[in-house]
Formats: structure tokens, sequence, C-alpha cells
């Protein structure tokens, strides 16, 4: 091992609206470098290897996972992390339909949940029930309390949708 | 392959920074993808959706959302992980890559690429940076069918079906299956059966028969190679029947 001290590497990224800078080793892993370095916590590390979901976060708009990105990749970029989502103290509407349709149990899961929720939703806001539980299955919940979210992510749809006022 | 510890590199060079591999283009009856085009905006492309229906239909199959957003085409088949969809859907459709180094450029078709499992027949100072594929001839049957534990999983097996077809007669199949072996794989005995027999059910009952006993599936603690081989006659004879309009309806 090398043992003289790793090269710090200068990072500049929008998290949350808000232009943040840090200093990390070009090997930390993007979650990481939230939690630790911006001590923004609340994005999980769930399996460290993409496939849990806890980690998901938008970069540039997009869901991804965070634990297989590293910092040095997001340079520029524009993030948002669970913590962006509810606006001058109200929730963002995702965030109350989980908490009304029992979205969530330990709750280690739903910062990736409600993440790939909104990107989803983006994208096709007008989903069948098949096609959120097929999306919503990039995130996994150890509780399995999958009923409660597949239904917090329905109502949410059916609310934005124009035939809701009826 | 980082957070696997599968590679411990002492640098890493992101292509991602780099534009000029981030494209789809449709180039005089071949679709042109560069290596770093995210999966997710191959998958949302209309070139694709329109000249490579077969690449669209595999790209639903590779992991989730949130991983094609970062995802690209070049990786995927740069890593050659031979459960993953994008080989084997490169494979049945003939597409070839372009690598670039110090001599040069060359092309290398997807029946040379792979070497062995995460290992392709790229030379070390290589990168791949863009991917060929001849586009689809109109009215081509086609199907990919898979089993994996769960949805977004690497497949235990998956198969893809490419079929020119007049009636029952079949003009020309091209079959490719991952997680079968070190690689992903062209079945041409299955292939050959279907071109002397046509789309039938008996022919399809013939190259699934077949497809199972061409492949050498190995056995790991998911599966055992005896289901594999199962899965595979099993899973060609859904992808052929689909792609013959036998039977009409995908099951996911």
């Amino acid at each position: 091992m090398n043992e003289t001290s790793p090269e710090l590497v200068e990072i500049s990224l929008i998290v949350n609206g808000k232009p943040r800078t840090g200093r990390c080793e070009p090997r930390k892993l993007l979650v990481d470098f939230l939690r630790e370095d911006l001590a923004l916590t609340g994005t999980h590390v769930g399996c460290e290897h993409g496939i849990c979901g806890a980690c998901t976060i938008l970069i540039d708009g997009e869901a991804a996972r965070s634990c297989i990105t590293l910092s040095v990749q997001a340079n520029g970029a524009e993030l948002v992390s669970i913590e962006g989502l509810a606006q001058g103290g109200v929730l963002h509407p995702l965030q109350q339909a989980f908490a009304k349709f029992h979205g969530l149990q330990c709750g280690f899961c739903t910062p990736g949940m409600l993440i790939t929720a909104i990107d989803f939703l983006r994208v096709n806001p007008t989903p069948t029930e098949e096609e959120v539980r097929d999306a919503m299955s990039a995130v996994l919940c150890r509780c399995t309390g999958y009923q409660g979210i597949v239904a917090a992510v329905m109502a949410v749809a059916h609310a934005s949708s124009p035939a809701a006022s009826t | 392959m980082l957070n696997f510890r599968l590679l411990a590199p002492t640098a890493l060079i992101d292509l991602a920074r780099i534009p000029n591999l981030a494209y789809v283009r449709h180039e005089n009856g071949t679709v042109a993808i560069g290596a770093m085009t995210r999966q997710r905006h191959v998958e949302n492309s209309d070139i694709v959706a329109q000249q490579l229906p077969l690449l669209r239909e595999a790209l639903g199959w590779v992991g989730h959302l949130p991983t094609r957003s970062r995802g690209t085409i070049g990786g995927s088949l740069a890593n050659a992980d031979p459960s993953a969809e994008l080989p084997m859907a490169l494979l049945a459709l003939d597409g070839s890559v372009v690598a670039a180094g110090p001599g040069g450029r060359r092309t290398i078709a997807a029946t040379d690429l792979f070497n062995s499992m995460f290992s392709t027949h790229l030379a070390s100072d290589e990168i791949l940076i863009e991917v060929r594929i001849p586009v689809m001839v109109p009215g081509s049957g086609f199907a990919i069918e898979e089993h994996a534990r769960r949805k977004g999983d690497f497949a235990i097996v998956g198969v893809a079906v490419v079929v020119q077809h007049e009636g029952d007669r079949c003009l020309r199949a091209r079959i490719a299956a991952c997680g079968v072996g070190s690689v992903a794989v062209r079945l041409s005995g299955a292939e050959q059966i279907l071109e002397r027999n046509g789309l039938g059910p008996a022919a399809i009952n013939a190259a699934a028969a077949s497809a199972a006993a061409e492949i050498d599936p190995l056995t790991d603690p998911n599966s055992s190679a005896d289901y594999r081989r199962h899965l595979t006659g099993v899973l060609l004879g859904r992808a052929l029947r689909r792609a013959a309009g036998l039977s009409p309806v995908a099951i996911h």
C-alpha cells in the first residue's frame, strides 16, 4: 500500500438547490460524500453494490444509485436527495402519500423509494399498478411493505392525472 | 466491478466526460450508438424504437430505471457479464463494436467480442467507442424471454430471437442466449433447424430441443446446469412462438 496520504480532489456541485463544495479522495463513493462530507444522512447505504436502491438520488434529474457512483463523477452535477423533497416545511405529495398509505415501516428504504417514484412518475405520470410494481422493484424493502408503497404511488399518480377530479 | 471488489485499479479514467461518445445515429442501414450512451437514452431513442425494437425490448430487462440512468451500452458490452442481456441482444442482431487504440480503429463482430466471463477480446490498450447494429428488416418477428429470481436481476437464462419469415417459411433466424455458459452465445444449430424447417410448432419444438443440447451451462448456487438447459428450451419455445406470431402476448 502507498503510505503517502492520497491526493484530495475538489468537488463542487449543486445539492437540493444549493451550491456545495468538498474535498475528498477520488475513490470516495457519492453516497459517502453526501453522508460524511455534506452531512446529508437521509440517503442510506444498503448493499453498496447497486442492488437494493436505498442510496437512490436524482443526478441531473434522473434517479441513480449513489453507491456505485464516485463523488468525482458527480462534479458539476445537480443532485436531489431526500432532504430536498419537502418545500417550506410541507412534505412532497409522495411523502404525504407514503404516510397516509403506510408506505414505510422501518423507513430504511424510504428515501430510495421516494426518489425512484419521483423519477418514475415524471416519465410515466399515469401508470398501471403493474407498471408501478415493476418500477418500484428497483428498490428492496426488507420489511416487505410493498403493498402500502404501491398504494401510495398509485394514489399520487391518480391525484395528478386529469381524470382525478371525477 | 469495484464495489464487488473484483477489480482494484490504481487509476480510473472517466469516459463519461467525453460528449462525442454519446449518440444514436441512423447511417445507411446501420444504427451507430456511441459507447458511452446511457442505457436509458438508448431505450428512449426513436431510432432504436423504429429500427431495433429488439434492442429496446432487451433494455427493459437491463436492471432498473435508476441503474439504466447511469449504465452505458458500451460499458455493459465491455463488462461481458455472461448473464447480461445486451451482449445477447448484440449477438441476435448481428451487431459489432468499434475499438480504438494506439494502432487505430478496428471493428469486432459480436461473435468475436466475448472471450470468457467478464472478459472480451479488446486489447488492454483499446477502448470500445461505438456499437454498430444493422437495422432490423421491417416485419421481422422478434422476442426476448428471460427467467430471473427478481425483476431486474441478471438472467438465470435469457434468450433473444429475430426471425425473418414469409408465412411458415423462415428466411433467416438469429438466436442468442445468456446465462448458459461463460459468455453469451449464438445458437446456430437451432437457427439452422428453423431456416430448414420453417416456423411451425414442430420446427419450433425441434429448435428448442436443439438449443438445450447445444449449450454447456455452468452450475452455480442459483441453478444447476440441468435446470439452465431445461429453461433454455422452454424460454426459446416461448420466444419463437411469440416471434412467429403464434403467441402474441409477452409474458414478463
